[in-house]
């Protein structure tokens, strides 16, 4: 092979990657015009790139095996093939012709896929992935809200995106998670996938890891196999073996030295769940007839002063007190009480949940509190929230019909309520906003200590540190 | 110079079926890793040598010349079947 070939083979690599400057092309048309022998081996070259895109595009496509290849010679392959003979005149011509050769072969929405979602279970997609007729997804962005989708691109590696969590799918050989959580498989054909990181990417060896991004970093975590992380602006490379972990941040690659995902969730190793310790349901008007015990707490608002129910609970925080907290989540879990009915109800219903802030009110009595000594009491006005004793941190708003479901309220009122606590405990009330059309409306319930279907409210705290 | 080109396609794709089934069977001869490599580039039009450095930790040059060897092997094998089926110029 002389050194022109050589050459000549060089510029066609940069013509069909587009990366051919005008000084180039006017090289080509000079090694074309010089040699027939290089303008055989030119359009030998044009026709076997022809020839291995159409296979392995169609491949790609439909799996099909190498024998179809002789199949579909018609006139529009052999009307491409003009085409491509018009490469050397010029980058511009280039450019529009591979437009329209793509058009042609693909239709004008879709040029080309690179994987296919091979299975999923209880996705919901808020941004769906792009795909062709044949539901083959195409590179660009996609967004799952909850669920697993998994994604098995052209090179063999397969994506198990957890929601929620964004995912740009980039070629057969990289995909760029936004946020989230996945698990890369990359058998041996698929050495070398790259999953983009926003702090760096992680090169797949043949494996199988993790990827999680949290609010320190992305988490990167070794299953089985090698990775090599990177990061993007040190240039500085890492090898992960099986076993191990590292976190990028946006200053730079930290080891970790445990699996986060064998401890604990990812990035939730700063996490404490703190379950109600005391509950109880306050009647006004000396209501003293409870029969649900600690297993629920009822809650129900009257337009007259008598059988107002109120859920009133609080839970021990321990050494959790002046920790720098992150963010927070109370949970709630509704429960059918047996008592009213819901067609004596509005379209919608809403509970609002205060924290009690004076702390000297959090001794309350579990057993038949009387409503004047709970905190929130205002005389005369059975329905209403002392504002002084209580802090709004969040409603719940449901539809009438409504009586089971899990309830998460978070948010600055409800992290600015637990930072002010000095004593170590957190209590809360809840109340029903919205008055029935009859006497007889339903009486809500939330799940007490003793329920024997759904647990206690419980507060997670979310700490910054890993 | 498109004049001079189209005129020797021409001549080029006089058996083109017979190039084409070729290929086909020339392909099925390659190696996982060379038909993965093959793969790989041409699977998308975006996929550049540039890419598959970075994603295979391989230099670019490593990546061209192993293209240029499969594109080689292909063309041999393809001349011996033509020459073989009795289709040689």
């Amino acid at each position: 092979m002389s050194e022109f070939d050589d050459r000549l083979d060089e510029l066609l690599d940069q013509t069909r990657e587009g990366a051919l400057s005008g000084k180039e092309v006017r090289e080509l048309e000079q090694l074309l015009w010089s040699d027939p022998a290089l303008r055989r081996r030119y359009l030998e070259r044009m026709w076997l790139e022809e020839k291995l895109s159409g296979v392995f595009q169609e491949q790609a496509n439909m799996e099909l095996p190498f024998e179809e290849l002789s199949q579909g010679n018609g006139s529009p392959k052999l009307f491409r093939w003009g085409m491509l003979v018009a490469l050397a005149a010029s980058v511009v011509l280039l450019l529009s012709l591979v437009i329209f050769k793509t058009n042609q072969s693909h239709g004008p929405a879709i040029s080309h896929t690179v994987a296919a979602l091979e299975s999923s279970s209880g996705v919901i997609w808020s941004l769906p992935p792009l795909r062709d007729a044949r539901g083959r997804l195409a590179p660009g962005t996609l967004r799952l809200e909850s669920g697993m989708a998994n994604i098995r691109f052209d090179s063999d590696a397969l994506l198990s995106l957890e929601g929620p969590a964004e995912l740009i799918i980039e070629n057969a050989m990289r995909a760029r998670l936004v946020s989230g959580k996945v698990l890369v498989q990359a058998p041996e054909a698929a050495h070398g996938f790259v999953l983009s990181l926003p702090e760096g990417e992680a090169v797949d060896l043949g494996t199988l890891f993790s990827a999680y991004i949290g609010k320190d970093g992305s988490l990167c975590e070794v299953l089985e196999g090698d990775i090599i992380v990177r990061h993007s602006n040190a240039r500085e490379n890492h090898h992960l073996k099986s076993g191990e972990a590292m976190l990028l941040t946006a200053l730079g690659l930290v080891s970790l030295d445990y699996m986060p995902s064998k401890i604990l969730a990812p990035m939730r190793r700063g996490s404490e769940l703190h379950k109600a310790a005391m509950i109880a349901t306050v009647i006004s008007g000396g209501g003293n007839e409870d029969p649900v015990g600690d297993r629920m707490m009822l809650v129900k608002i009257e337009p007259d002063s008598y059988m107002q129910r109120r859920a009133l609970f609080s839970m021990d925080l321990g050494a959790a007190v002046g920790r720098p907290l992150d963010s927070a989540s109370l949970n709630l879990n509704l429960v059918p009480s047996g008592i009213g009915f819901a067609a004596y109800l509005p379209d919608e219903v809403s509970f609002a949940v205060y924290g009690i802030v004076d702390e000297s009110q959090e001794d309350f009595s579990t057993v038949n509190p009387k409503w004047q000594e709970v905190p929130g009491y205002v005389e005369g006005h059975e329905d209403r929230v002392n504002e002084a004793e209580t802090m709004l941190v969040g409603r719940i708003q449901i539809p009438s019909g409504l009586q089971r479901g899990n309830f998460q309220i978070s948010g600055a009122p409800l992290h600015e309520f637990i930072s002010k606590d000095t004593n170590g405990r957190l209590s809360f009330l809840v109340v029903r906003e919205t008055y029935g059309t009859q006497e007889t409306s339903l009486v809500h319930a939330f799940a007490g200590i003793n329920h024997p279907e759904a647990s206690s409210p419980s507060l997670e705290l979310f700490y910054s540190e890993l | 110079m498109l004049e001079v080109l189209s005129d020797e396609w021409r001549e080029l794709g006089d058996f083109s079926e017979a190039k084409t089934n070729a290929l086909a069977v020339c392909l099925e001869g390659l190696s996982d890793r060379q038909r993965n490599l093959l793969a790989i580039y041409y699977s998308s039009e975006r996929t550049t040598i540039r890419q598959m450095s970075e994603s295979l930790e391989r230099p670019m040059e490593g990546i061209r010349k192993a293209l240029g060897r499969i594109r080689a092997i292909l063309k041999v094998c393809i001349e011996d079947k033509l020459k073989a089926e009795g289709y040689a110029k």
